[in-house]
């Protein structure tokens, strides 16, 4: 008896530590301010805000059409899907071509704005005459792949060809040849398909029998190169930079590669623009989102409490302290997982404190119940309705992992809490709200 | 009672629907083509202030976000902004924050709509998966209900429910935007849990059914 009042007070004690921290937090004394030790939230890009940019036309041409519009838009979402950025906001005037998205504000946030606004024209010429010998047309995709030496990480792209591009390829790749003629000492490096022209200091005794082709982006030369066996697979991978040995370096490498592999995996767009301006803009409900929700939360904790106490007595008390640590052992859950709240998971929260009010509910029914008719005990009744909460839960269950890992950021916030708000409701209610009633 | 509360839903449905395919929703001030201003405040504020001004000019529906390396900007947005309006709105804002906001550095900026069907679209996939998964849980779970009966009843059930909230959204004008996601899924989760409730409680009482004609 003495043994069980004492794990009853440790419960309690254990469950109001909880509500403590999860709603005020730990504050410590650090260089003369009070901190709060406790993680906090993380907000998705709906609450948090956005990166908003302008994109307009920087010249009116007669390729301003309706369609033109359209079709730049349709490239645009096709470089943003291949970039992985899928939480977006684009809005197209269709009168003007002006363009206006919204990003997520991140590390990546001005390379994917370069890339959207770059036209992308691709073309390999011949380093003489200029002529085209393939362009946009010819690619089917292009992919970063990166390979760790004991020289550091290469980043590299691959230029993947269509059946057409591949056999231009392998004709070009036998024509444009290097020299076979003696060369001077300088000409000791000999340019391979993967080496950048700023690096190659290729010179030529007889410059005329040697032909080369030119790399251009948007008319601007890449690099210029010939091959040294015939291409016969329609690929050609490109090493961006040097192999890189700081995060720094790698990082940077891989936002040039990304850049390529995006712009040639895409068409080029038919119109230019320009980013006229790109500030980031708050959510409209960042202010104060902190306190809100916990507000929310306090108001449906308090209204459990006197519901429960009303109807239940000591026993509606207890249970009230138990659904306020489970509402606070939530927050810290959600802190601690990083899960990134969005509207929506926000909402999964209040879904999650109405779900356990009804079980909580349901289980003080059943006791009451059960005691009048003294049929079974308190633990096999709160087992019985765990149980049959379960069942009618799953469905919700599958929901919440389904969305979890969608990849819309919203849809996984509430994906994310939903699961975890489940998952806390079975197993802090067998743990500690069966414990503290039995 | 049944009934007439069976008819009142029925009536609403039908009534959402002809709403929606003929006035359509009430989009989200800034889910439509509306236009929107910023406006340099020098100092931080608060958006419900700020609203209230926008409010008092505007007279409609408006939108205020923080913007500005200090949070010290303002971007208003409303369906449409007059300069008679960005006029009051910086006198109103002069003589709240003591500044010298000039109506004439303010530009009223056009801001296209934005696609329904895209901001949609990245969470289709994930709706059907979770139903398709949920349908095969429910066809194995609650087979003794027969497989169609159940699949049937689950479809028919979560149709209704979602309709009913659509039409609600439409007879009611609530703005869409993402906001009306929240209530997508939670109608959607209600309409889960009432499913399966009922199909649970008839499991019981079929498996009562049978330990009777067991002990007979």
């Amino acid at each position: 008896m003495k043994k069980d009042k004492l794990k009853l007070i440790s419960l309690i004690l254990l469950v109001i530590l909880i509500i403590m921290v999860g709603f005020f937090g730990v504050y410590s004394n650090e260089k003369g301010s009070m901190k709060n030790g406790v993680k906090d939230y993380e907000y998705t890009t709906n609450i948090k805000g956005a990166r908003v940019a302008n994109l307009e036309l920087s010249s009116a041409t007669d390729a301003a059409t309706h369609e033109n519009y359209e079709l730049t838009r349709q490239i645009i979402k096709a470089r943003l899907e291949k970039m992985g950025v899928t939480n977006y906001v684009l809005r197209l005037d269709e009168e003007t071509g002006k363009i206006i998205i919204e990003l997520p504000e991140d590390d990546n946030t001005d390379n994917i704005l370069n890339v959207i606004s770059t036209v992308g024209k691709f073309e390999i010429v011949d380093a003489e005459t200029n002529e085209v010998l393939l362009n946009n047309n010819d690619i089917s995709e292009s992919n970063i792949y990166r390979n760790t030496t004991s020289y550091g990480t290469e980043m590299s792209f691959s230029i993947e060809f269509t059946s057409d591009g591949a056999k231009k390829l392998e004709e070009i790749s036998k024509t444009y040849v290097p020299a076979k003629e003696e060369t001077t000492e300088e000409n000791t490096e000999e340019v391979t398909e993967t080496e950048e022209v700023e690096n190659s200091e290729e010179t030529s005794t007889e410059e005329n029998k040697e032909k080369k082709v030119s790399l251009k982006l948007d008319d601007t030369e890449l690099m210029s190169t010939n091959f040294e066996e015939p291409v016969t697979t329609g690929k050609m991978y490109l090493t961006v930079g040097q192999a890189a040995t700081t995060t720094d370096d790698v990082k940077s490498n891989y936002t040039q590669a990304q850049r390529m592999a995006t712009l040639l995996s895409t068409k080029p767009l038919p119109l230019t623009y320009e980013n006229n301006s790109s500030t980031f803009v708050q959510g409209a409900l960042n202010e104060n989102i902190t306190n809100t929700m916990l507000i929310g939360v306090a108001i449906i904790v308090a209204i459990a409490i006197v519901v429960l106490l009303v109807k239940f007595k000591k026993q509606g008390l207890f249970s009230g302290i138990c659904f306020a640590g489970l509402a606070a052992l939530l927050l810290l859950t959600v802190r601690y997982w990083n899960v990134a709240l969005s509207k929506e998971g926000i909402v999964a929260i209040f879904a999650v404190l109405v779900l356990n009010f009804i079980l909580v509910y349901k289980i003080l029914n059943d006791l009451r119940k059960e005691k009048d008719n003294k049929k079974e005990e308190t633990k096999h009744v709160i087992n019985m309705a765990i149980k049959d909460f379960t069942l009618k839960v799953i469905p919700l269950f599958i929901f919440a992992v389904v969305f979890a890992f969608g990849t819309w950021e919203a849809a996984s916030s509430f994906g994310m809490v939903m699961f975890w708000g489940l998952s806390l409701i079975e197993l802090y209610n067998l743990f500690i709200t069966k414990n503290i009633l039995k | 009672m049944k009934k007439s509360l069976i008819l009142i839903l029925i009536v609403s449905i039908i009534a959402g629907i002809i709403v929606i395919f003929t006035v359509g929703f009430n989009l989200k001030v800034t889910t439509k083509a509306h236009q929107e201003i910023t406006v340099n405040i020098g100092e931080e504020y608060k958006n419900n202030d700020i609203k209230q001004i926008a409010k008092e000019a505007i007279g409609t529906d408006v939108e205020v976000q923080k913007t500005g390396d200090f949070e010290d900007q303002a971007v208003i947005s409303a369906n449409e902004i007059t300069r008679e309006q960005v006029t009051e709105i910086a006198n109103k804002l002069n003589e709240k924050y003591g500044k010298e906001i000039s109506a004439d550095s303010i530009t009223i900026k056009d801001v296209p709509a934005t696609k329904i069907s895209e901001m949609f679209l990245p969470q289709i996939s994930s709706f059907i998966i979770a139903t398709l998964v949920i349908f095969v849980y429910f066809a194995i779970r609650y087979k003794k209900q027969g497989i169609i009966k159940v699949l049937a009843t689950a479809v028919i059930g979560l149709g209704l429910l979602e309709l009913l909230v659509s039409s609600f959204i439409a007879l009611f004008r609530i703005p869409v935007g993402q906001n009306i996601v929240s209530i997508i899924y939670i109608t959607y989760g209600i309409a889960m849990i009432g499913i399966t409730t009922m199909f649970e409680n008839k499991a019981k009482e079929l498996k009562a059914e049978e330990d009777n004609k067991k002990k007979k």
